[in-house]
């Protein structure tokens, strides 16, 4: 454990210098995750237009939620993970998984770590500081107890998008035409901006595979807001541990057909 | 008009045609993957609007349940069959990887072979959009009555052309802007953005708060797949519907006009670097 | 014995694409796959220490017996065994042991010096600081790389990137090392550079060195014993040397006359392979040669002459052809 701790954080400072190296992509980088997270918030703002309440959230709570999907999903996941995974595609269509795979280090750590868009904690910054001015707003109040929750449940609810990512990314191994599979995770990363219940509401058994994510932001925003049930704590731990063990088995079960490319 | 040169020409673009379509159906998964995006956003938006419609009786802005059920439905055949990605194979395999040297020896202009690559894409995709709208209607037992008219919809077949041409006149602008500057991954995303909003993605344009609507009409993203839905939707009288061709058809003629301009300079940039 | 392979088999499933336009509409209906096989029923043993080639023609197999021994490829049958450990199984113990350098494939950091993907190694391979000193500092000697491990990876050339990768894969001294085709690419300087190193290597470090390569220089150099792989069989498996005696069918011999001699008088002496004004060179079958060099000398006037085994790439070459026929 201890070494990986070591090695995550040399992987920290690479990627601080590499970033400081090329000022110009992290410029891009910054613009267009900054963009995306005022869509965030405009997407809301124009789908609940017309309302006041849906499925059981305040207006004001669906911005709350607008916010924290910033903060976990389009801030967090995005600087720990995105690039690992965009990278996972051609590391496995054109061989560059062996340099990894020769690696004694664990394969599922070495795939999806090491890059870091550290561009992405602007993203985050700038969310948490929305997210108070909004909660102030709205009038909701908040404790140092529903901080320290929110940021436990937000931490499960990245366990259980990363392992669903991962899952998905895995199938690469098996389909290597499928230049385009991140696009399937990217798409369904959108149900956690809204209200769980949102699922059910589409009315399609085929999307149901996209339960994990439907609770990755809800589940710590309630935390945050005072809504959370026992119920809903003990999904997300489970929903997460669960995912993370099948991602590992799946993915050391999906090496054996890892055909690597010829030389 | 029809002279030899002209015809083989348009042989060899058939051909460049036929090559594409042969490719993309070699890796047929790739398009089910993009239909799966069009397809979940779609209905993940259209739950949400279910339930306003529910808080709201029913009825909002002129739409009915049934009513906006279809534009969603449509909403997943629209940017398949017209929402074109002339911009990936341009900047990854013409500008970065050196091909455009190649395609600019070709007896046809760029704007053409990059026309005739995207169609089948297109025609593919809009295809499998269709019997997914087709299975959707079903499903939900919600279906659009077309009820329209001769020359509705001659129009609309006038529209629709229109609508694809304006997407890749657009898309093949910010395409070649890659020859000034490999990053534009920012101006990309923007752009993206502006076309999930302006189009009509979220809601229909005509639900956009204020100002946004307004802006939508003056953008023209929403003449790339708004109205094509909701005339085929039967929402727009006769009038209407020549009063979005005649802006669809100046939007095209600015686009174009850009088009080549951009593209003389972005040539002489390219040849001056000694490609 | 420290690699032991035993009827090792590897398949792959490849999917047949019918030609055409018609071709590709059938096939998104009805997809057929063949078996390709890479490698079949390939049994070898390697000593500690051995410095071993591997040569074959594109496709022949080598690459993927690499990939199976260094646990990269899931055998579709055999048993295959290096320092006692199942490579597959991929323990911690077994690649820290190992390596394997591809040429031409990067596992450097792009756009960071090199020195920092040494860290990052040094790291994974939890190499002590005190051997990780050592080791960098014999290697960055011997390669002469000081003055270009700080620059950023992506400005080196390929003979700089390639003494990179080479360090990256050394730093915690592998017992066993696999080189697929490492002097690919390279200029002809760098690639006699990389084998003086290659020798030295072994000698310094007493590792177990399994070379594929497609240049015949390389393996003369460096190995005394190779193994002939085509289409995923093994044709031989012994001394280069032995190789020579058991399949050269022809000598070659170098001769300068005083004054040119018309060709068709030579040609009846054996195969002319090569004529230059007065330097030709006649290849004459093994068991005639003495006799014909002997009828030359008397018959001609001569300011040199010599008599050499025809060059191994050659007796290789027909080697191939002839188990191809």
């Amino acid at each position: 454990m201890k070494r990986y701790v070591k090695i995550y954080i040399l992987f920290i400072r690479l990627n601080y210098r590499r970033a400081s190296l090329h000022m110009g992509n992290f410029m891009t980088g910054l613009f267009g995750n900054v963009a995306w997270g005022i869509f965030s918030i405009l997407a809301i703002y124009i789908l609940s237009a017309r309302s006041t309440s849906i499925f059981g959230w305040s207006r004001e709570e669906l911005f709350v939620l607008a916010g924290t999907y910033n903060i976990l999903v389009g801030g967090s996941f995005r600087m720990l993970f995105a690039r690992n995974f965009e990278n996972m595609i051609n590391l496995i269509r054109l061989g560059g998984l062996d340099g990894v795979l020769l690696k004694p280090l664990n394969s599922q750590f070495g795939v999806s770590t090491g890059h870091l868009s550290i561009y992405s904690m602007a993203r985050i910054v700038l969310s948490v500081i929305y997210v108070f001015i909004v909660m102030s707003i709205a009038g909701i109040e908040i404790g140092i107890i529903n901080i320290v929750s929110f940021l436990i449940f937000g931490f499960f609810g990245l366990i259980a998008l990363y392992a669903f990512w991962f899952i998905i990314m895995s199938f690469i191994i098996w389909f290597p035409d499928l230049y385009n599979i991140d696009e399937i995770p990217y798409s369904t990363d959108n149900l956690a901006r809204y209200p769980p219940q949102i699922l059910w509401a589409m009315k399609m058994f085929i999307f149901l595979f996209a339960f994990p994510v439907s609770l990755v932001v809800s589940t710590p925003t309630k935390a945050l807001i005072d809504k959370l049930t026992l119920f809903d704590a003990g999904l997300l731990i489970a929903v997460a541990l669960g995912l993370l063990f099948v991602s590992s088995k799946f993915w050391k079960f999906s090496l054996r057909n890892y055909t690597s490319a010829s030389s | 008009m029809f002279s030899q040169t002209r015809i083989n020409n348009l042989m060899r673009l058939l051909r460049i045609f036929l090559l594409h379509f042969q490719y993309l159906l070699s890796h047929p998964s790739r398009s089910f993957v993009f239909i799966y995006t069009y397809t979940f956003l779609s209905l993940l938006y259209l739950a949400f609007i279910r339930g306003v419609f529910l808080q709201n009786g029913g009825d909002l802005g002129g739409w009915t349940l049934s009513s906006v059920s279809s534009y969603y439905f449509l909403i997943i055949v629209a940017p398949a069959l017209l929402m074109t990605h002339p911009e990936h194979p341009v900047l990854r395999d013409d500008i970065e990887n050196g091909e455009l040297s190649g395609r600019l020896l070709k007896p046809f202009s760029y704007y053409w072979q990059r026309f005739f690559h995207e169609l089948p894409y297109r025609l593919f995709q809009g295809l499998i959009a269709t019997i997914i709208f087709i299975v959707l209607s079903v499903l939900f037992n919600n279906y659009i009555e077309f009820r329209l008219s001769v020359l509705q919809v001659m129009l609309i077949v006038i529209m629709l052309p229109l609508a694809y041409m304006l997407s890749f006149t657009f898309k093949m602008i910010l395409a070649i802007t890659g020859l000034w500057t490999t990053d534009i991954r920012g101006a990309r995303e923007l752009v993206e953005i502006l076309i999930i909003i302006f189009a009509g993605f979220i809601v229909p344009v005509n639900l956009l708060p204020g100002i946004l609507e307004n802006l939508a009409y003056f953008l023209p993203f929403a003449y790339m797949i708004y109205f094509p839905v909701v005339a085929v939707q039967g929402q727009l009288s006769v009038n209407a519907l020549m009063s979005v061709i005649s802006v669809q058809i100046l939007w095209l003629s600015i686009l174009y006009l850009l088009f080549r301009k951009v593209w003389k300079k972005g040539l002489m940039r390219f040849t001056d670097l000694g490609h | 014995m420290i690699i032991k392979v035993d009827h090792l088999t590897k398949y792959y499933k490849i999917h047949q694409k019918e030609p055409g336009f018609m071709g590709s509409l059938r096939s998104l209906v009805n997809r057929k796959y063949y078996d390709a096989r890479a490698v079949e029923d390939v049994s070898f043993t390697i000593d500690e220490g051995e410095l071993v080639g591997f040569i074959g023609p594109n496709g022949a197999g080598k690459t993927t017996t690499l990939k199976c021994l260094s646990g990269l490829l899931y055998p579709t049958s055999g048993n295959v065994e290096v320092l006692g450990f199942n490579p597959f199984e991929r323990k911690h113990d077994f690649l820290k042991k190992i390596s394997l350098v591809m040429g031409q494939k990067n596992q450097l950091w792009w756009d960071l010096p090199a020195m920092d993907s040494f860290l990052l190694n040094k790291e994974i391979y939890e190499v002590s600081d005190s051997s990780y000193k050592k080791t960098i500092g014999e290697l960055i000697d011997l390669l002469d790389v000081k003055d270009i491990v700080n620059v950023q990876v992506r400005k080196l050339s390929l003979g700089q990137r390639m003494k990179c990768e080479l360090i990256a894969a050394l730093i915690h001294e592998p017992k066993v090392l696999f080189l697929d085709e490492p002097t690919i690419g390279l200029d002809v300087v760098m690639q006699q550079n990389l084998r003086d190193f290659v020798k030295e290597y072994n000698k310094k470090f007493d590792a177990t060195i399994i070379l594929t390569s497609h240049y015949m220089r390389d393996v003369e150099q460096l190995c005394k014993r190779i193994i002939m792989i085509d289409h995923g069989k093994v044709l031989y498996d012994g001394n280069l040397s032995e190789i020579v005696k058991k399949y050269a069918t022809h000598k070659e011999l170098r001769i300068v006359f005083q004054k040119p001699i018309e060709k068709r008088e030579l040609a009846r002496l054996g195969k002319i392979t090569e004529m230059n004004g007065t330097r030709v060179v006649i290849s004459v079958e093994r068991t005639k040669s003495n006799h014909v060099a002997a009828e030359i000398l008397k018959k001609y006037d001569i300011e040199d002459f010599n008599i050499e085994e025809a060059g191994i790439e050659e007796i290789i070459r027909d080697v191939f052809s002839n188990k191809n026929k």
